[in-house]
């Protein structure tokens, strides 16, 4: 009878985590799907499609293809775009990972005054509307030159990264056992001889899971590149949304299959990556209240 | 060469709503042995935590080493090692490293960490262990290695926070020899924390026994076996613990229920009269009391005795019970030297 009860609320589950996960995966299926898709209906502009007799021969219409993968990687400007989204999230995470690492040290192990106000502020990082912030970004980017420049949009996602960086490795240098800083610090051992030497190597998959989740939010990120880049540091985000074309600065009307094969190329990164991390990313977006 | 003086030090966790250590002055003296005594939350821990510098008084009071005051002076700089109960080994590290680490760490460092791990590991009977990681080691090990990284470099003042409480029994016995022969070689000032009255008794030079956040008392093993200051203390000490028996004092006369003892004392009402079980024999008849067997332990090499005389139980420590069964009526009889009394609050008769 029980035995009974539990399969039932075990298929039950089942089901709403099956209907949850066709949920999102549906428009990413159709992405796929459409990138492989041609149109060669054009080719026979002009012609229709064909006919001998009364059987249609098939000339025109929908076929399976790589072609717009192809296209993409060999000669349009893509690959550019991927190159942009590495320079700037990768740049961007690497000084939010030496910013937020020492910060997350000092939040996690010490108490002094204003530490929650700095622990909030992180978090109300967060939670801030682009919107909010996006008109200074384009008035003091505009007077400073940083607009559509790597370094511009390496400082921007940091408004998204450092919070990141910051609490979640927080989370992961208080999961390390008091009493392994305690015995540290009794050796004789300096705040910086600590953090580099007993509590990074112990957090480095923390480390990664932390630099991944930066990572795959600025790749993904779609606002402030819209309007801060240009034809310079244009990233794959917005690219798979306007098209790209042979060269980064031309502009061309949207082709629909081209731009899911675009899309569907920009997602394996972040999946790989995600996979990669994946034991360390669900406790890491506890920030450490779970273990 | 190092003397620990405790001035009224105090520690609150909760803003001076309850003490987790209760104005406590103590003198450790230079190369002494001591070891603190208490049960859990007793405050024992804080107040090794307070002589390493990893917690900071909350009330004014001083901790002094010789008669330099660690105020100001972080954790580091104070010249203490520590030996923990989990261990605390760092685990992405070998056991040279670990035992390194003290070395390593600090820059003022002059010895060479080669010969000094070597010495350390052979000292320790851990030679063999020191590539492997700290995972991969029995507790036992570990904790070796934990005195190790503790001994290295040569402190002031050694702070030990139940390092055998994560053993086994067998283990606990070989590492309490180890670290008192340790001591006896090194000659370095040791706090020891303890809640298990045989590691005190073993090991101490002197006990200090602290409840409730204050230091209930201090003396050698000897003078706390013999003269306990509080009736807590005589229950904490020795295996099994002392006998606690309410009587009336009137008179210079004991009374048990209905049975009389003579014992001069300038006591009157109730009171506790506590009494050794290894003090107490078993006699034909005419003894100071009498009762009726209730049951029996067995601990190898003696066996207790339970006796129940007027609605108390007492226990009495015998190597041999042959001819005695349970229900039958027995005498028991002790010098009325090893008789100590108590006030009813627990604070002993002097």
């Amino acid at each position: 009878m029980s035995q009974f009860k539990k399969n039932n609320t075990r298929y039950i589950r089942y089901m709403l985590l099956l209907a949850a996960s066709l949920w999102v995966l549906w428009p990413i299926s159709i992405m796929i799907e459409e990138g492989f898709r041609v149109d060669i209906g054009p080719l026979f502009s002009g012609r229709g499609a064909s006919f001998i007799g009364e059987f249609f021969q098939g000339q025109g219409g929908i076929r399976f293809s790589t072609i717009e993968y192809v296209k993409a990687l060999r000669i349009e400007a893509y690959p550019r775009l991927l190159i942009n989204s590495v320079i700037i999230a990768g740049s961007s995470v690497l000084v939010a990972a030496l910013a937020g690492v020492p910060a997350a040290f000092t939040l996690a192990l010490y108490n002094f005054r204003g530490k929650p106000f700095i622990t909030y502020s992180l978090l109300a990082l967060r939670t801030i509307s682009p919107f909010a912030v996006l008109l200074p970004f384009f008035l003091i980017y505009g007077r400073l030159g940083l607009f559509d420049t790597y370094r511009g949009m390496a400082i921007v996602y940091l408004i998204i990264n450092l919070p990141v960086l910051t609490l979640m490795m927080r989370g992961f240098f208080k999961d390390i056992p008091k009493e392994i800083y305690e015995a540290a610090f009794i050796s004789g051992a300096s705040n910086s001889y600590v953090l580099r030497r007993v509590a990074l190597p112990l957090a480095l998959p923390g480390l990664a899971a932390a630099a991944v989740f930066a990572f795959v939010g600025t790749w993904n990120e779609f606002f402030y590149a819209l309007f801060l880049t240009g034809t310079v540091t244009k990233t794959v985000s917005r690219g798979v949304w306007s098209g790209f074309s042979e060269s980064i600065e031309s502009f061309k009307i949207l082709e629909f299959d081209e731009l899911n094969a675009g899309g569907t190329l920009a997602i394996i990164p972040a999946v790989i990556l995600a996979l990669a991390v994946q034991k360390y990313l669900a406790r890491g977006l506890t920030l450490g209240a779970a273990k | 060469m190092t003397s620990i003086s405790l001035q009224s030090i105090s520690k609150s966790f909760d803003n001076n709503k309850n003490f987790a250590v209760n104005d406590i002055t103590l003198k450790i003296l230079d190369k002494e042995f001591l070891v603190i005594l208490g049960e859990s939350g007793s405050g024992k821990s804080s107040l090794l935590r307070l002589i390493a510098g990893l917690e900071e008084p909350t009330l004014p009071g001083d901790i002094l080493f010789d008669s330099k005051n660690m105020k100001e002076v972080p954790p580091r700089n104070r010249d203490v090692s520590m030996v923990f109960q989990s261990y605390a080994l760092f685990p992405n590290m070998t056991v040279f490293d670990n035992i390194a680490f003290p070395l390593v760490a600090s820059e003022s460092n002059k010895l060479d960490v080669d010969t000094e791990v070597k010495r350390i590991s052979s000292l320790l009977k851990i030679e063999d262990l020191l590539e492997r990681k700290p995972s991969t080691l029995s507790g036992g090990e570990q904790q070796r290695v934990g005195l190790g990284r503790a001994i290295i470099k040569q402190p002031k003042v050694f702070l030990m926070d139940e390092p055998l409480s994560n053993l086994d029994a067998a283990l606990r016995a070989e590492l309490r020899t180890e670290i008192k022969k340790l001591h006896n070689k090194l000659q370095v000032t040791t706090v020891y924390v303890t809640h298990d009255q045989t590691e005190a008794m073993t090991m101490a030079d002197r006990i200090a026994i602290l409840k409730d956040g204050k230091i209930i008392q201090v003396g050698t093993p000897e003078e706390i076996y013999n003269n306990p200051a509080h009736s807590s203390t005589a229950e904490f000490i020795g295996s099994p613990p002392m006998n606690l028996i309410k009587v009336q004092a009137d008179n210079n006369i004991l009374t048990v229920g209905s049975q009389k003892i003579a014992f001069s004392n300038s006591a009157s009402g109730s009171i506790v009269m506590g009494l050794r079980p290894e003090n107490i024999t078993v006699v034909g008849n005419n003894g100071k009391l009498s009762g009726t067997v209730s049951f029996f332990e067995y601990l190898g090499d003696s066996k207790i005795i339970n006796l129940t005389i007027e609605d108390e139980l007492i226990k009495i420590k015998v190597s041999d019970t042959t001819g005695i069964s349970i229900g039958d009526k027995l005498s028991i009889d002790f010098n009325v030297e090893d008789i100590r009394l108590f006030h009813v609050n627990g604070n002993s008769m002097k």
